[in-house]
């Protein structure tokens, strides 16, 4: 009976149709693999990093039909199904399941069974979809496309003579004009394997098929070496499935993730979920300090969190593009907010140039130039939207806007940013960060943003007398408090005794006694001004630390503080 | 059954029913292709309502004068409800063009569009449209009069097709545009040299070959290509804005360093001409020289342009001035007379002075007859198509009297270009959004009037309103471009021929400005 019971399974496994056992799994795998994908692999943060760009247009259409042509048309739509999380994460499952389906259907169809060959087709998409730049939906459909053609080939191959050339060359010759040249290669490689592979013991193996006729029960309690030969390969099987799962495990890439999250968390809107995907990161790459930076204004904490987040003296608040052409996304957003709407237009068209007609970034030119007032340049940037999935509604609410209101004088916005343009011109090749924050507010000096990034921008050049000399613009844009850091930098600057015009302002005691606690801790002058993993322990999020040391690590890098009182 | 089966076997064998069949199928045909157009002749047309005005049109075509050899000017009639159409275009010769759609889109039939005007040159088409509201209720608009010239336009347009770029090059290339249809064939894409810029496409006379083209690329430095009977050499000589002398044996073309500004206000680009030259590239002998006068070290010369003859090299001039006084920077525009035989170069003339007309001249073209000089005067500086009051002006050189073009619009226009019958020009405009430039044709008659501007036709007639690319230096070329897309690729990469021009130094002449490298800091997004 033992010896029954351990062969039990391998009927199950062996049999065309599965039995409940293996539905059952086969369905717990599909919704687990959609959920790890919706929930935890992150469609919107992989629809910016790659989807590819798409318009539901004639012209676009024309230019996919060459070789090739038609599976990157077919498959650059269901990328964008990566626009909302729980679509792109359905239809990725689908074409997991169907072609981890397909597989087994082949191998069934050319060695008798399947073993669990059939499921690394689509581990090797998980892992290659945990990568964030591989033109995944399109390895997928070309994987897809192939599989369906070798079922094909597979159906009509029992047909005899010059038929049988015939169904062989159409279908390499359909393969090559619908999917390129890669997929017609898979295609033939995938027919020369199944002529050869009943000939070849080791392939054989792979497949779990070292009996010529599978279905056949084997007898139940002599263990044959065929027997043994079975389980020894589908010990490998399982081994290599969960090496595989291991693998796609450590290859993942989490500081992708993390940054492309940062990304699409910024184009909704969503500030905290910035701040959120941020702590998965142990540096902030330019494109991320720009968009936690931006995310931190927003939630009114710029000011009173900056140093919570890995800083670098020498770094600038606002980048350039000698920072990198990543930069050039996240940074138009940054300076349209502020006001400097022709640059953030600068950077707006570099990022169309580096990364093509994507949305976000046509949804950017057209909010630039509508505060420019070019209604009719915004209109062709929308109608560029109009042909684009998931941005056609939108987009139409914008055009009938301007076509009530060429002005857009309705929308709060468009005039909002109006109201924070610069009024002199100033021509330049690069912007200084502070007299570019200085030109907005002497246009505006309710310029919040301005203001904020001005304060921020002498805390990170460490300017505190700078920033005490200009305390007083906090009157202008309504902050009543003091934020901590600037709060901390002022305690800097202060001498014993000396009074100072905080504007109605006061210092919390609280940070007073914490910087004389951190003064008599942190090193004299002249002292090596190495940093301490102590100070960093519990004042690694001040301003002082960042002072003293030129840098801070971020909560996510720094032990857990202590009580620091 | 036996008797039915009997019948059917005499039918089929019956003469008389053999002939009778085959008219019955006929003439049912005949009924169901006329009885509609029967029944609706006869019944009794909707109320309909006159409008005074006539329609808007998009792109605007009323009130044009449309070259005979034009493809069909497609247009989107821009009003409230256009859920059906009905375009009548009535010719003086020959029957009336009609069509109905069910959108606002009206787009012409090419045959007949073409017998139209070949049957109608130097007549008006009267364009009568109506249209119905999704309610039922039909307008008729005042109609639209054009007229049908009898000059041709030649028969292609070669232009550059970019986004409006900054710093980095994404995808652009050079087309050319049969303006007999809407066929539109890239002669040279960017991805096809593994990025890079690709300017100033510049032909002899309107003719296909030879025809030369600067590339800005990494891999292969900053060379030119020249193309003569399908051939493809690829020069090692950086030149821009180039300009081919009449004879074919001389191309005059500049030295550049600009490098790009940004505005806070206005328009955001900008352009400053640190140091330019003008040479001259003999390509007889295979060599580069600077002529004094065309290269003086203490001026910018810029935009050369040989007149038809060959006997006059018409420029752009200014002092040199730092950075800071950049809206201080303003060419004149000058001309110079040159002896090909005995290569001797006369005494620079100047004739627009920037002092007197206190704008800026650039882009001088004369017209092929050799009577029109077409320049562009803007604020200050030296690329019109970044500054918002740049326009068109007219130069009779007979009398050396100029005015501001009335086709001006208030945005930029720039980058024109006459056809080879001087009857024609096409000129990149911003007026329609400010941002795109697009080509916009006018007619020019005997006495120097232009036509109201229209706008290059195509078969969508919405194709401008989603296009986020900009036309850039629309050239006329009397014949289609031969050379394919991969020689001239091959060309940049691989290149079969290469020339390596011999500098000829001229006494007391200073080092030209470093190689061209326009617009300084630009790169590939490699």
């Amino acid at each position: 009976m033992k010896h029954a019971r351990a062969i039990e399974p391998t009927r199950s496994w062996r049999t065309h149709c599965p039995g409940p056992w293996a539905l059952g799994l086969a369905l717990a795998a599909i919704v687990g693999c959609y959920l790890v994908i919706w929930l935890y692999l992150d469609p919107p943060a992989r629809y910016y990093a790659s989807a590819p760009v798409f318009f539901f247009d004639h012209d676009f259409f024309r230019s996919h039909l060459r070789p090739g042509g038609l599976l990157e048309y077919g498959c650059g739509f269901l990328a964008q199904l990566d626009h909302e999380a729980w679509l792109g994460a359905l239809g990725f499952t689908a074409i997991l399941a169907t072609l981890s389906l397909s597989a087994r259907a082949i191998l069934e169809r050319t060695v008798g069974v399947a073993g669990l060959v059939w499921t690394w087709p689509g581990l090797v998409l998980l892992t290659l979809y945990g990568q964030y730049s591989p033109p995944v939906w399109e390895i997928a459909g070309g994987l897809l496309v192939t599989a369906v053609a070798l079922l094909g080939w597979l159906t009509w191959k029992r047909l005899s003579g010059w038929r049988r050339l015939a169904v062989f060359l159409g279908l390499t010759a359909i393969l090559y004009y619908l999917a390129g040249a890669w997929v017609c290669l898979l295609f033939i490689g995938g027919v020369g394997a199944s002529e050869w592979i009943g000939r070849v013991p080791a392939l054989k193996a792979l497949t779990h098929n070292t009996n010529p006729r599978p279905r056949q029960r084997p007898p139940k309690t002599n263990w044959t070496p065929a027997l043994w030969w079975q389980f020894w390969t589908r010990g490998v099987q399982v081994a290599l499935g969960v090496l595989a799962l291991i693998l796609m495990a450590w290859s993942f890439d989490h500081e992708r993730r993390a940054l492309w999250r940062i990304q699409s968390e910024a184009e909704r809107g969503d500030w905290g979920g910035v701040i959120t995907a941020a702590a998965g990161l142990r540096e902030y790459p330019v494109q991320a300090r720009l968009q936690v930076n931006r995310a931190l204004h927003h939630l009114g904490r710029l000011t009173g969190e900056l140093f919570c987040h890995p800083q670098r003296s020498g770094l600038d608040l606002l980048a350039s593009l000698a920072d990198g052409l990543i930069a050039c996304t996240p940074l138009s957003d940054t300076l349209l907010e502020l006001g400097q709407v022709n640059l953030a237009e600068h950077y707006a068209h570099e990022a169309l140039e580096l990364r093509g007609e994507r949305p976000e970034l046509l949804w950017r030119l057209a909010r630039i130039n509508l505060v420019k007032e070019r209604p009719e340049a915004a209109r062709i940037f929308l109608n560029r939207l109009h042909r684009a999935p998931f941005h056609r509604g939108r987009a139409d609410a914008w055009l009938e806007a301007i076509e009530h209101d060429r002005t857009m004088a309705g929308q709060p916005e468009i005039v909002h940013l109006r109201s924070l343009r610069p009024t002199q011109d100033w021509v330049e090749r690069v912007f200084p960060t502070e007299p570019m924050l200085r030109q907005l507010l002497e246009a505006n000096r309710r310029n919040r943003m301005a203001t904020d990034y001005l304060m921020a921008h002498f805390l990170l050049t460490r300017q505190p007398e700078a920033l005490l000399q200009n305390l007083g613009r906090l009157d202008d844009t309504a902050v009543s408090g003091l934020p901590r850091h600037l709060a901390e930098a002022i305690l800097i600057q202060v001498r014993p005794g000396q009074e100072m015009d905080l504007h109605a302002r006061t210092i919390d005691p609280e940070i007073a006694h914490q910087f004389e606690r951190f003064r008599r801790a942190a090193p004299r002058p002249g002292e090596a001004q190495m940093p301490q993993p102590a100070l960093d322990r519990d004042y690694g999020d001040t301003y002082w630390y960042y002072a003293w040391f030129g840098q801070t690590h971020g909560r996510a890098n720094r032990p857990p503080p202590q009580d620091r009182r | 059954m036996k008797p039915e089966s009997n019948q059917g076997a005499r039918m089929r064998t019956d003469p008389a029913s053999i002939s009778v069949r085959p008219a019955a199928w006929w003439a049912g045909l005949i009924l169901a292709v006329c009885l509609p157009g029967l029944c609706r002749a006869a019944a009794p047309r909707e109320p309909i309502e006159l409008v005074s005005r006539p329609p808007s049109l998009s792109p605007d075509y009323a009130g044009i004068v449309i070259p005979p050899n034009l493809a069909p000017l497609n247009f989107a009639i821009h009003e409230l409800e256009v859920a059906r159409h009905r375009v009548r275009v009535l010719p003086a010769h020959g029957r009336p063009l009609e069509v109905t759609g069910k959108s606002a889109s009206v787009e012409f039939p090419m045959s007949g569009w073409r017998a139209m005007l070949e049957a109608n040159r130097g007549e008006r088409l009267i364009v009568e449209v109506e249209v119905r509201s999704s309610a039922g209720h039909w307008r008729r608009f005042a109609p639209v009069t054009n007229s049908v010239s009898i000059d041709p336009v030649d028969g292609y347009l070669v232009y550059r097709l970019l986004r409006p770029v900054y710093n980095i090059y994404g995808a652009l290339g050079i087309y050319q545009r049969d303006l007999g249809s809407y066929a539109e064939t890239p002669l040279l894409e960017n991805r096809a040299i593994e990025d890079g810029c690709i300017n100033c496409h510049t032909f002899l006379a309107h003719r296909a070959e030879p025809m030369a083209l600067h590339i800005r690329h990494r891999q292969s430095g900053n060379p030119m290509l020249l193309i003569q009977s399908n051939a493809v050499t690829r020069v090692e000589k950086t030149s821009g804005y180039l300009s081919w002398h009449p004879s074919g044996r001389l191309l005059a073309f500049a030295v550049n360093k600009f490098a790009l500004l940004f505005h806070t206000t206005g328009e955001t680009r900008d352009l400053y001409d640190g140091a330019s030259d003008l040479g001259i590239h003999r390509l007889d002998s295979n060599e580069v020289v600077m002529p004094p006068v065309i290269s003086k070290p203490d001026r910018l010369e810029n935009w050369p342009a040989w007149d038809p003859a060959g006997r006059y090299l018409y420029f752009c001039s200014a002092p040199k001035l730092r950075i800071e006084r950049l809206k201080q920077i303003r060419y004149d525009l000058m001309r110079v007379a040159y002896d090909l035989e005995s290569d001797a170069w006369g005494e620079p003339e100047t004739l627009v002075s920037a002092r007197d007309t206190h704008s800026s001249a650039a882009q001088p073209r004369i017209s092929p007859d050799g009577r029109w000089l077409l320049f562009c005067l803007a604020p200050y500086g030296n690329f019109p198509a970044y500054h918002v009051g740049s326009g068109l002006y007219l130069m009779d050189l007979e009398t050396c009297q100029m005015r501001r073009l009335e086709i001006n619009s208030d945005q930029s226009d720039s980058w024109h270009c006459w056809s080879s019958n001087s009857r024609w020009i096409v000129f990149s405009s911003k007026r329609r959004d400010q941002l795109f430039t697009r080509p916009y044709f006018s007619h020019v008659d005997e006495r120097g009037q232009c036509s109201k501007p229209f706008l290059l036709p195509q078969r969508d007639p919405l194709f401008y309103d989603s296009f986020v690319k900009t036309y850039n230096l629309p050239e006329f070329v009397r014949e289609p471009v031969t050379v394919t897309s991969d020689d001239l690729a091959r060309g940049v990469l691989n290149p079969r021929a290469i020339l390596k021009p011999q500098s000829v130094p001229i006494p007391g002449q200073a080092e030209p400005p470093a190689e061209h490298e326009a617009e300084e800091g630009r790169s590939s997004r490699r």
